[in-house]
């Protein structure tokens, strides 16, 4: 039995502790840092680093120091600030190996997207996030941002409402009491559109989502049901004008049944 | 009680650094450690040390017991029960009860992961794209193909120009239109050509003729300048020129091409000047995403 401690408390401790003159732990800090770097995100600069964690630039700059003398960081060109190294590579790579669901799912996740020609995605919780752990993309097609420690919103794309509905009511709820109190990012209008998912996922066990990347996509996802515990979710997301047709009529009973398998597989191998 | 080494510090911290070099396929039975290091001024102590222990669990994620860990990072043990304690409560670690042990959790991967596994050519090009367009009074774009069409990643305008193209980043090309999309068919094998023809011809059967008529001579154009000239297919009046990119993950990952109205970009001055010039900067980025993911992988 794993037991996986609230991720939330101490995330939320940390940020209400990065004002100045309070006691902040800088091993949270370093990694909050670490936590800046994403798709859109590739470089950043002392200054930005330390605007969009509150801190001062001397502090930025010493845990971008140790950062890069344990390569997490490597300096760009002179004036090109950081960017994440070998080290954030290396660990998360560590951490997909170790996963027995991303063994079990790659041959089912790419015999999916060859099939249909869709996107297909893994995908678990990180605070507030969907967090991507595998993604299998078409032939012929560009990746749109998804890849392995992607991060997608909970509460506006398909494996988010997934995940949420796949939860025992008291932690649904609890986390849907936060997407509520988070305005700044419009999770709160988007909370009839969760709910509108949540019966579609009751009724047919995956939700719709259209547009969930651009104009032109649709994302269908389905909850993961291990030992009882559903703390992953599979996704499909088709491109084009076609996107909603294909993804409800011909791959949503083939993303059940994957799901299901992927399920069974880690089951029996326990 | 567990030995202390001789290059132990005060309250018992051992420098624990990764060497510039490092690959992390060490055995998990090897120390972590190179003991003559001393931190430098600038490094954060707890920092360094949760750093450190979370590297202990490469190659494979093994569960690993607080003596393990420290044993392979030499910090003492109480050290590494408090660390492990806060990475747990923060979602980094996963602890066993049975084990008594821990493992990384799924929330490493938002550590930068993404970032790093993705050589960004983007990033990489806009820069020297900015440098070219200024120089050559042209607007370069660089894209992907996306179905049948091609997606603008980054685009940059020469800044001594009055008026520019409208493309921006995100912007959608037609492939059979573009020279992008043109040099792009003219790069791809037979198979890959054909695939992608098909899906042309489907979606854009009024102009399907004469694209088939101009294929030969795009793979020709391809095969022998590595370049492709689209004069006025895209735009009457603008005429563009783009070349593929390689990258690590495959072949003509990415079209590289400029454009501007054809009074100031003649196929004459494409052919002596610009097209030497893109196939060098061509070449420039995939020497540096090579060199990138060499990099990566240690």
């Amino acid at each position: 039995m794993v037991r996986r401690r609230n991720p939330d408390t101490l995330a939320e401790r940390s940020e209400r502790a990065h004002g100045p003159g309070e006691e902040v732990d800088s091993l949270l800090r370093g990694l909050e840092l670490l936590r800046l770097f994403d798709v859109r995100h590739r470089s950043l600069d002392i200054a930005e680093i330390a605007a969009k964690l509150g801190l001062s630039r001397a502090t930025a700059a010493k845990l971008v120091a140790t950062l890069q003398q344990h390569n997490f960081l490597r300096a760009r060109a002179p004036g090109g600030g950081f960017e994440p190294h070998v080290a954030c590579l290396s660990l998360g790579q560590a951490v997909k190996r170790g996963l027995p669901i991303v063994r079990a799912a790659q041959p089912r996740m790419l015999a999916l997207s060859h099939r249909h020609g869709v996107h297909v995605t893994l995908s678990t919780r990180d605070r507030w996030h969907m967090l991507v752990l595998e993604h299998v993309v078409p032939a012929g097609q560009v990746r749109l941002g998804l890849d392995t420690g992607a991060r997608l919103p909970l509460a506006s794309s398909a494996s988010g409402r997934a995940y949420l509905w796949a939860q025992p009511p008291a932690t649904r709820t609890s986390l849907l009491e936060r997407i509520k109190e988070q305005d700044s990012d419009g999770s709160f209008r988007l909370l009839s559109g969760v709910y509108a998912a949540f019966e579609e996922l009751a009724e047919r066990g995956w939700c719709f989502l259209a547009a969930p990347v651009t104009s032109q996509t649709a994302s269908i996802a389905t909850p993961i049901d291990v030992f009882g515990q559903t703390d992953y979710v599979l996704t499909a997301m088709a491109v084009g004008a076609d996107a909603q047709r294909k993804l409800r009529s011909k791959v949503a009973p083939e993303l059940l049944a994957q799901a299901s398998a992927i399920a069974h597989d880690l089951t029996a191998a326990a | 009680m567990r030995a202390r080494p001789a290059a132990q510090g005060r309250r018992g911290f051992v420098a624990v650094r990764l060497d510039a070099n490092f690959i992390p396929t060490m055995p998990a039975s090897s120390p972590l450690t190179t003991p003559a290091a001393a931190p430098p001024l600038a490094e954060v102590r707890v920092l360094a040390r949760g750093l450190a222990l979370l590297r202990a669990f490469e190659p494979a994620n093994d569960w690993k017991t607080n003596a393990e860990l420290s044993s392979l990072t030499q910090l003492p043990k109480p050290t590494v029960s408090r660390i492990t304690a806060k990475l747990t409560e923060a979602g980094y670690l996963l602890y066993s009860a049975e084990r008594a042990a821990y493992r990384l959790g799924t929330s490493i991967l938002a550590l930068g992961f993404v970032a790093a596994a993705n050589p960004n050519l983007v990033v990489l090009a806009r820069p020297l794209m900015q440098q070219f367009a200024n120089e050559h009074k042209v607007s370069v774009v660089l894209a992907s193909s996306d179905g049948d069409s091609m997606v603008c990643a980054e685009v940059a305008h020469s800044q001594a120009m009055l008026f520019t193209l409208r493309v921006r980043a995100g912007w959608r090309f037609r492939m059979d239109q573009s020279a992008l999309g043109r040099a792009l068919i003219g790069s791809m094998g037979d198979a890959e050509r054909e695939r992608t023809l098909a899906r042309l011809a489907d979606a854009h059967p009024e102009t399907w003729s004469a694209l088939k008529a101009q294929v030969k001579s795009l793979v020709n154009q391809m095969q022998r300048r590595q370049y492709c000239i689209a004069a006025g297919t895209l735009e009457r009046g603008t005429n563009g020129v783009a070349v593929v990119i390689d990258t690590p993950d495959g072949p003509h990952s990415y079209a590289l091409g400029c454009a501007a109205p054809s009074n100031v970009l003649s196929v004459g001055r494409i052919e002596s000047e610009v097209a030497p010039g893109l196939l060098a900067l061509k070449q420039q980025l995939e020497a540096e995403l090579g060199g990138a993911r060499e990099r990566a992988e240690g």
